[in-house]
């Protein structure tokens, strides 16, 4: 049997042997096994049965699968001629298997580059002899065609171009080819297809039809299926068709008037469509095009920025104005046109001002003006001068306000025409800058404090001022910084009224633009103001903090750190307040923390800051500390100022200070009966200087006595007060950083802590059971002794066992926030230290929790214990276990423990935004728990199996669960929550009279949603 | 001292805001109009739900009527904000009998009970469908087969009931410019009265075979939001013991004008209206007097406000409700407050120990030159602050008492419904 | 064009720094929050009872106007995407909360004055009926919500006003479908 008759045997079946037998062919003819015309000639009877139309197409469909797969140099360019003067010829008496036919040319193609003549047959075949493709019912036929006109056009241009040149008719026969196609993987080729001729030929006759035959398409509507194998997307569509509808002016006569009748659309998404598709013509279109409707155009996008509808309509409207504003930038008459309407409107506009329309009138101009410096200059000369006259002959503080918005946008416009090109000619705008400077400053300075808005709008504008470049003179820099600095030093308003804070943000960004005037005005103003010795009833407050916040721009940060060092230095010298003396501390922190200080080339914070404003702090606290106790306070802030400069620099630098400078450990001479109190003074910058070193610059012999000396301590300290913290806190330090693994327990051992003992002793202190939680929370994040840990672990848990032992409130402790244990102070921090310390405690305390029931003590210890637990945890991490933990938690809202509350109520939270279903077996419970946990006073529920009594709970559980049942009707399935509906909304009036107004507020939002519930329910019957 | 004490408040309450509680006019038991769109009946005995008829109407049920002198079958209608009214019947054999509740229910109990509770024994007979918008009140006429409703359409219709569950309408009054809020039956003829948005009452009475308005009572100054007939025999109770002549005269008087009108409003005033009695000397006229003006003065009636309640309400009074026993009014509104008076006759003595008491009010006191001749004169015997909590009262009314507490043969409480769903009894001891 | 049908096209806008805020109010009672107090933060102690202080309950924040206010100033107008506060439909000046007439009473009364874009607002019964709705779901039971169209600010005024004082009204509007979904639609934009 021939191949053909075996694949016409398979094809039907199998289509996979099919191809295999086509395969198979290829490799004959490649031997020489077969010749290509024996081939033909076996296909004759087929190719041309008369009756079977099926058995035609099928042949063709062998011949093309050969083809595809026959391989390169098999087939000599005079076969390749034939075999496609035969497709084609065979195309002009027989449609069928057209699809095949293209493939077969393509494969052909893809053998050798066909010459233009070739190109010009295949083009032409089709065009006259398969148009149009859609009586081709398989979209397979079509896709192949479609394909093979796609590389025509990517590859023969020039011959296709000659077609059409030399034949007016072709045009229209090309376009019709493809009409009322429907496909979305054939459209996407039909109009990159199409978009060659658009943009590349001469089609002005056809326009029309071209035109005709994309925008049919707008506005694209298809949604894609949701097993779409070839992922195309509306976008894709909608982008593609964009580029057609925008490729040639020539379509302006007909693609403008029915994009901007489609604008007035009802449909969101149809205007959106419309929208970019503008943008997309004026960018494509010649200026000269764009000219002739700039009118229309102009009107249509105007009455949507007006009257807005969505947002991001307006904003594209207002893109799409800029645009045709940066096309006529380069030629002064179309400018002057198409400015002069816009200005006269815009000043029409002005006169009403402040309303919807001014307001709008102000975008219209910031985006117009953006797109070209001429632009802008052109606006400005129009705008302002109008604008201004209109401002000063205005009594309405309200229209003052509204106007100088509306310059705000035009100067808005030039601070980022500058911005992108500092060298931009602002000469134009420069006329107006006296004027507008005396309205803002006028404004800002005489303008009754009541009048927010306005004080506010020419405090944004001054700052605009200030930052175009060359702008305003020296002296005019100076006016406005001086009229800032006054607001921030000078206005004491509370309340409405208070535009300090706005003030001192502008001041920040003048800070960015004009340095040199902060330095020589704001800066000394401060100093100025701020007394070496307030006396009793001053308030510096305001005045440091808003200093310290201009330590944000680092052109300045060192002036302000210097100043605040000398500022301190004449405190002490004249005994100022220690308050006063500790709030320049704070502020040096603070701009050292928040601040923008120099760095070296690695990004490392200068380390000169530590030997100039570290060190000399160090030496001042060791002096006074040496002869008046309690300076914790002081040695703190120190302490951290120490820790933020030293810890990032090299070991190198840290070794030269640690060698030389440790002359703070012990008070000044003579005054060793201190040394007790001293320590105790020094205490926090002991700790946030050691915080700061790296683990190779201190020795492990120090490390040992230090920790010897602190475990003492802690052992002795009576109370279970901050004084014991500070230290557990230390040696948490020491433990987590310097402790060598290894030698861990020895060195504990050593150091005198018996953690077995500690953790065995249900009896133990509240001191000991504190120093125990601390070494296993440092072992914990270190999690580099994981068996000693888990021991460890277990023991404490056993405990909760123990009625008497009141540690369960200890575990949220465990794995807390912790300001010292972290990375930036070189301790070894686990990436898995949380997920360990869930894996081994939180399945026990489960299980636990369920045996537990008999007796409540022991229940309520391991509730208490697993929220302090899980409270720290990210909720990725309790996903997995989150059905188990659903109940016990459930429980933790019946527990008269706040704390513990508060941790479960996030939990469900989370549990109800991502996965609802869990707890919708619970609903009722859930309902009734959330609601309990709302009431202020203490409430009794019943719940079967169990009664509790739930504590009063604080404001914020109360508004954690209004939270969490505010997300049940909206997260969980309507019939499970509808029956609850009216009795949820009773109970939630009484949260409506809560005490506090955040609970209210969560009451209200909480009521809303449940009553949201029966709108569905109206639509139901 | 008279007091106002609570007694019981039913249970289940409803769990949105309850509009209107009628007693049945034999039974020991209530039926309240709920605006979950069910109504809710009550024992009087164990202060329990009985039943729940729901399931009839698509909106809030605003009011609801008892059949009154129905025999071996109690009949209910119902009116509803969703412009129908749906009349329902029970036979009576086990009517009053206690019905068990199910407490354990957890919150949705309610919800869930009520399916339970809707059972076979209320039967859905016929739904009275006509007005354009929300039914507001609907009353069954004591002495003719009548059944009237009123609309926010502005309209009053009255439906003849000729036999078992057929309806046929026989009026539809127009007359009033706004809401009709109220409708209600004289004891003892056809005659209707109805309280409106429009701020008036309009009396109606068939004339020929044509309803029509009688008389239209102006005078308050917000809407009308009930009205209610007195008891037939009214004038007795004020014992005739030791009586002055004009006293006497003004009795007869009464025997012959018949009950007298109560109302109440949104301008926070309680009303009384009595009706003038015709003067014989019109026969004279008559004669001379063309038939329309003959037909028109027998058929028009003068009705005058006689008194005002003193002014104890600081806002809208929703209802009052004049006991057919005692003759005793209790009124109640949005400020949550019960008030119960009592007629008394103006004895000089009398007229000092009340003094106080009686219309202390001036712009209310003596406003209608009715006042001064009256001699008898209205005092707050009793009054009760926040009876339903903070919540609005939307209708209080006299009802027999029935539960085991009962201290005589007669004795009457109140029942008290409010916009918190609950319905409440109080004993009340003159 | 749909602008034309509009009552008031281009009303004029308060400008949002001008409206009275919390924020700002609060400012001039408590004590600001220092700047540098997040700098030293209170480390907890092991155990830590803070949260279970109850001086949390102790001082009651009372329901006063700004807090009406907020509640119902983000209701947004029926014809603009703008908020009644921001179209000066509700100003803070025209609320009052009066406290209970009597010793005896428990109950409050809040009266909101509204006013209209324009004397011809035709929409004005809506917009009064979605702050009166709002404030009865939001406010608690013991207040009763007077809400009434400002003196010489629309011809409709009187009329409006009864609508919007009469219960069973608002009570019946509050089941018509399409008037629940306006309202919700003016509700929607507040938090």
């Amino acid at each position: 049997m021939s191949d053909i008759q075996l694949y016409l045997l398979e094809v039907d079946k199998d289509k996979q042997e099919a191809k295999n037998i086509a395969v198979q062919s290829g490799v004959k003819l490649r031997n020489r096994q077969l010749k290509l015309i024996d081939l033909i000639t076996s296909l004759q009877e087929y190719i041309n049965d008369k009756d079977d139309a099926a058995i035609r197409a099928k042949s063709v469909a062998y011949l093309a699968d050969v083809l595809e797969n026959v391989p390169s140099k098999v087939l000599s360019g005079q076969e390749r001629r034939l075999l496609s003067d035969f497709i084609l010829g065979r195309i002009e008496g027989d449609l069928e298997g057209i699809g095949h036919s293209a493939r077969a040319l393509i494969a052909l193609e893809a053998q050798g580059k066909w010459d233009a003549e070739t190109a010009k047959t295949v083009a032409r075949t089709f065009v006259d002899y398969a148009n149009p493709l859609k009586q081709f019912k398989l979209q397979t036929d079509r896709y192949a065609t479609i394909q093979l006109f796609d590389i025509l056009l990517s590859k023969y241009r020039t011959p296709l171009k000659e077609l059409h040149d030399a034949d007016p008719e072709f045009m229209a026969a090309f376009v019709a080819l493809f009409e009322g196609e429907k496909d979305p993987r054939n459209l996407m080729l039909v109009f990159s297809i199409l978009q060659v001729p658009m943009t590349e030929w001469d089609i002005h006759a056809h326009a029309q039809d071209l035109f005709d035959a994309v925008f049919n398409y707008f506005p694209v509507t298809f949604k894609p299926p949701p097993d779409d194998p070839y992922g195309i997307t509306a976008q894709d569509l909608k982008d593609r068709l964009r580029d057609c509808i925008a490729a040639t002016s020539d379509f302006a006569a007909f693609s403008i008037p029915a994009l901007l009748d489609k604008l007035d659309s009802s449909s969101m998404n149809t205007k959106r469509d419309v929208l970019q598709a503008i943008q997309a013509c004026v960018v494509g279109y010649t200026p000269n095009t764009i000219n002739q409707y700039s009118v229309p155009l102009w009107d249509a996008l105007k009455f949507e920025i007006l009257n807005v509808q969505e947002n991001d309509l307006a904003e594209a409207s207002l893109q799409a104005l800029a645009l045709i504003a940066a096309k006529f930038a380069e030629n002064e008459g179309r400018l002057n046109t198409f400015l002069g309407t816009i200005i006269k409107e815009c000043n029409e506009h002005l006169e009403d001002a402040p309303t919807k329309q001014s307001q709008a009138a102000g975008l219209i101009l910031h985006a117009v003006a953006g797109s070209a410096p001429t632009v802008a200059d052109k606006i400005a000369k129009g705008v302002l001068p109008k604008l201004f006259t209109l401002h000063n002959s205005s009594e309405s503080l309200a229209k003052r306000r509204g106007l100088l918005e509306i310059f705000n946008e035009i100067a808005k416009a030039y601070v980022g025409l500058t911005l992108a090109a500092p060298s931009t000619n602002i000469d134009t705008f420069q006329e107006s800058a006296a004027e507008a400077l005396q309205a803002t400053l006028r404004a800002v300075q005489r303008a009754p404090k009541s009048e927010v808005s306005l004080r506010l709008t020419a405090v944004e504008g001054l700052a605009f001022l200030l930052a175009i470049p060359r702008l305003l003179t020296q002296d005019q820099t100076y006016q406005v910084v001086d009229a800032m600095t006054d607001v921030i030093l000078h206005e004491t308003i509370q309340g409405h009224g208070d535009i300090r804070p706005q003030s001192i943000q502008a001041l920040g960004e003048m800070a960015h633009t004009c340095p040199a005037a902060i330095r020589d005005r704001a800066i000394p103003a401060f100093m100025a103001e701020l007394p070496d010795a307030p006396d009793g009833n001053y308030a510096f407050s305001p005045v440091l903090e808003a200093f310290a916040q201009l330590s944000a721009e680092q052109q300045v940060f060192d002036t302000v750190v210097r100043r605040l060092k000398n500022k301190l230095g004449a405190a002490k010298h004249q005994n100022a307040s220690a308050s006063y003396q500790r709030a320049l501390l704070l502020a040096t922190l603070y701009a050292f923390t928040y601040g923008t200080p120099v760095r070296d080339e690695d990004g490392v914070i200068k380390s000169s800051y530590y030997t100039e404003y570290a060190e000399p702090l160090i030496r001042d606290l060791h002096e006074a500390a040496s002869v008046t106790p309690n300076m914790q306070d002081t040695a703190e802030i120190v302490g951290r100022i120490c820790n933020i400069i030293l810890r990032p620099q090299g070991v190198h630098f840290q070794n030269t200070i640690h060698n030389q400078h440790m002359f703070w450990t012990a008070p000044t001479e003579g005054h060793a009966d201190m040394a007790a109190p001293y320590l105790e003074s020094i205490a926090p910058l002991s700790l946030y200087y050691y915080a700061a070193l790296r683990p190779e610059v201190v020795e492990p012999t120090e490390i040992l006595s230090l920790l010897k000396t602190l475990t003492s301590e802690a052992t002795n300290e009576k109370s279970d007060g901050p004084r014991l913290h500070l230290i557990l806190r230390h040696l948490s330090l020491l433990i987590n950083k310097y402790i060598n693994p290894k030698t861990l327990q020895p060195t504990l051992e050593a150091a005198g802590i018996k953690l077995d003992t500690l953790l065995s002793s249900p009896t133990a202190t509240p001191t000991s059971t504190s120093l125990a939680f601390t070494t296993l929370k440092a072992l914990l994040i270190q999690g580099r002794s994981p068996a000693l840990t888990t021991t460890y672990l277990q023991a404490l848990l056993a405990l909760l066992s123990d009625p008497t032992a009141s540690i369960a409130q200890r575990f949220p402790a465990l794995l807390a926030e912790d300001d010292i244990l972290i990375k930036e102070n070189h301790c070894l921090v686990s990436g898995l230290y949380k997920q360990r310390t869930f894996n081994q405690t939180v399945p026990l305390l489960i299980a636990a929790v369920q045996q537990a029931s008999s007796d409540p003590q022991i229940k309520q210890n391991h509730l208490i214990a697993l929220s302090g637990i899980l409270k720290w945890l990210p909720y990725s991490m309790l996903q997995p276990s989150l059905s188990a933990l659903v109940p016990p938690l459930l429980q933790t809202l019946d527990l008269p423990a706040p704390d513990a509350k508060a941790p479960a109520l996030t939990i469900f939270e989370s549990v109800l935004m991502h996965e609802p279903s869990l707890v919708a077996e619970h609903t009722a419970s859930l309902i009734t728990r959330l609601l309990n946990s709302t009431t202020t006073t203490a409430a009794t529920n019943t719940t079967p199996g169990q009664t509790s009594v739930t504590a009063a709970n604080v404001a914020s559980v109360r508004a954690k669960a209004l939270q969490c049942l505010t997300l049940v009707p909206r997260q969980l399935k309507r019939e499970t929550v509808v029956p609850y509906r009216r009795q949820v909304v009773k109970k939630l009036m009484f949260c409506l009279d809560d005490g506090k107004r955040e609970v209210r507020a969560e009451a209200v939002r909480c009521r809303k949603a449940w009553l949201g519930l029966d709108e569905e329910e109206e639509d139901d019957d | 001292m008279p007091a106002i004490t609570p007694l019981a408040t039913f249970q289940p309450p409803c769990t949105a805001r309850t509009w209107l509680s009628a007693p049945h006019p034999h039974l020991p038991i209530i039926a309240t109009a709920c605006s979950d769109r069910s109504a809710r009946v009550y024992s009087l005995q164990t202060f329990q739900q009985q039943s729940v008829i729901s399931g009839g109407h698509k909106r809030s049920i605003r009011s609801c009527a008892w059949k009154p002198n129905s025999v071996g079958e109690s009949v209910l209608a119902t009116g509803s904000f969703d412009a129908s009214a749906g009349i329902w019947k029970r036979w009576e054999e086990n009517a009053g009998r206690p019905k068990e509740v199910d407490f354990t229910s957890g919150l949705a109990g309610g919800g869930a009970a009520d399916e339970e509770e809707e059972d076979d024994e209320w039967r859905f007979a016929v739904i009275l469908d006509g007005h354009e918008s929300e039914i507001k009140s609907l009353a069954f006429s004591p002495v003719a087969p009548l059944l009237a409703t009123s609309s926010r359409d502005k309209s009053v219709w009255i439906w003849e009931e000729l036999d078992d569950d057929n309806f046929e309408t026989v009026a539809v009054l127009q007359d009033h410019e706004g809401d009709v809020k109220c409708v209600a039956w004289h004891p003892s003829e056809a005659l209707l009265a109805s309280g409106s948005y429009d701020d008036t009452i309009r009396l109606w009475r068939e004339d020929l075979d044509d309803w029509a308005c009688c008389s239209l009572l102006k005078g308050h100054k917000g809407t009308v939001w009930w009205v209610e007939f007195e008891g037939v025999g009214g004038v007795q109770r004020l014992g005739t013991e030791g009586i002055s002549e004009e006293q006497k005269k003004l009795l007869a008087e009464r025997e012959e004008t018949g009950p007298r009108l109560l109302s109440c409003s949104e301008d926070r005033s309680i009303r009384i209206w009595r009706r003038i009695p015709k003067e014989k000397s019109t026969s004279a006229s008559a004669q001379a007097g063309t038939p329309s003006i003959w037909k028109n003065r027998d058929f028009e009636e003068e009705w005058v406000e006689e008194t005002r309640l003193p002014a104890v309400h600081d806002s809208a009074v929703y209802a009052v409700s004049w006991s057919k026993k005692t003759g005793r009014i209790v009124s109640a509104g949005s400020d949550g407050r019960i008030v119960v008076y009592e007629e008394r006759l103006r004895s000089t003595a009398k007229a000092e120990s009340n003094g106080d008491t009686v219309m202390s009010d001036g712009e209310n006191g003596v406003s209608t030159g009715v006042e001064d001749r009256s001699l008898t004169e209205w005092v707050v015997v009793a009054d009760i602050d926040n009876s339903h909590d903070v919540f609005e009262i939307n209708h209080v009314c006299w009802a027999p008492r029935a539960d085991k507490g009962r201290r005589y043969e007669g004795e009457e409480i109140l029942v008290s419904t409010g916009d918190d769903g609950e319905v409440r009894a109080w004993t009340f001891d003159p | 064009m749909e602008v034309d049908n509009k009552d008031n096209a281009n009303p004029t806008i308060l400008n949002p720094s001008d409206l009275p805020s919390r924020r700002q109010t609060k400012l001039a009672t408590d004590k600001p929050a220092g700047l540098f107090d997040s700098l030293l933060p209170v480390h907890p102690l092991p155990v830590d009872h803070s949260s279970l202080s109850s001086d949390d309950e102790e001082d009651r924040e009372e329901i006063d106007e700004q807090e009406v206010y907020d509640l119902i100033s983000s209701i947004s107008d029926p014809e603009h995407p703008l908020s009644l506060g921001s179209l000066g439909v509700i100003t803070l000046g025209d609320i009052a909360i009066a406290a209970p007439s009597s010793p005896r009473s428990r109950i409050s009364t809040v009266t909101v004055l509204l006013t209209p874009t324009t004397s011809a607002c035709s929409l004005t019964t809506v917009i009064g009926l979605g702050v009166k709705v709002r404030l009865l779901q939001a406010l608690p039971p013991r207040f009763r919500v007077d809400v009434r169209i400002k003196e010489g600010t629309s011809q409709t005024a009187d009329e409006v006003n009864k609508q919007l004082a009469d219960k069973e009204r608002v009570a019946a509007a509050m089941e018509n479908r399409s008037l629940v979904q306006v309202v919700n639609t003016m509700l929607a934009t507040c938090e």
